[in-house]
């Protein structure tokens, strides 16, 4: 997801995990975090009150660092 | 079962110089961010001045929930997104529930769609939204999710904005779903 895009098109509200363009639910077999990220952003549909919001969430910041909320596969 | 698919009309161009560029261009966008900046400072991206905003009526785990991707996925059986036209493609495809990630296949190159296509659920997590019904995280799973191809522009623009989108739209009410998840790829 690209913050900078999304800011354009103005969705009612948006979380950014920090993962590049084309992963939005992060990296291919990683089921646990999917559901992670979801839930995270399912709740955020409850807590974001604020129009237009996009909320920063940094699951991923870089190739080589572990995330954080990935837990067993 | 596929709604409001453009039927595409075969050029016979075949994989153009242009659609070499597109996949090129994917894969840095992906890899440097910055570019992605850039691009969105630069490009006619369709701006919106108001925010449509609802606070949610039903609680979560009671919540009827759809998934839309803009990731270019669909079923096997279904007409692939159109490659050919430069100005994109405004169709949706109808996903069943019930689909399960290898009958599915990606088309969509203006994204580094490399690990979408070994698992759709980068782009499309119908997998992972169905674990949270089965643990009562959700209330339920729609029996229908859509997809389009992200990349829209020119007239297909007004394609979209009048016909696809509002007609997605009126499915999910249809479906009285509570909370749609939007993923961009």
């Amino acid at each position: 997801m690209s913050p900078d895009i999304t800011r354009k098109v103005r969705p009612p509200r948006a979380v950014d995990f920090g993962f590049p363009l084309g992963h939005p639910f992060g990296f291919p077999g990683q089921r646990f975090l999917r559901k992670r990220l979801l839930t995270l952003l399912l709740e955020r549909l409850y807590t974001i009150t604020e129009p237009g919001t996009i909320e920063k969430i940094p699951v991923y910041t870089g190739p080589a660092v572990e995330c954080e909320v990935c837990g067993d596969e | 079962m596929a709604h409001g698919v453009k039927i595409i009309k075969n050029k016979g161009r075949g994989e153009s110089v242009g659609n070499l560029v597109d996949k090129i261009l994917a894969r840095l966008y992906g890899a440097f961010p910055s570019l992605v900046k850039r691009y969105a400072k630069k490009a006619d991206i369709l701006t919106f001045t108001e925010t449509p905003f609802t606070s949610p009526s039903t609680p979560l785990e009671k919540a009827r929930v759809a998934l839309i991707t803009t990731g270019g996925v669909h079923l096997k059986s279904q007409t692939p997104f159109d490659m050919e036209d430069r100005s994109g493609d405004p169709s949706y495809r109808e996903i069943p529930a019930d689909t399960s990630f290898d009958e599915l296949l990606v088309t969509h190159d203006y994204y580094d769609n490399r690990d979408a296509k070994r698992d759709p659920g980068v782009v499309f997590p119908l997998d992972a939204l169905k674990d949270l019904a089965a643990e009562g995280v959700v209330g339920s799973v729609n029996g229908r999710h859509f997809s389009f191809m992200g990349h829209i522009t020119g007239e297909h623009l007004k394609t979209l904005m009048e016909g696809t989108a509002p007609e997605v739209a009126r499915f999910l009410r249809e479906d009285g779903v509570d909370a749609v998840v939007l993923a961009p790829a």
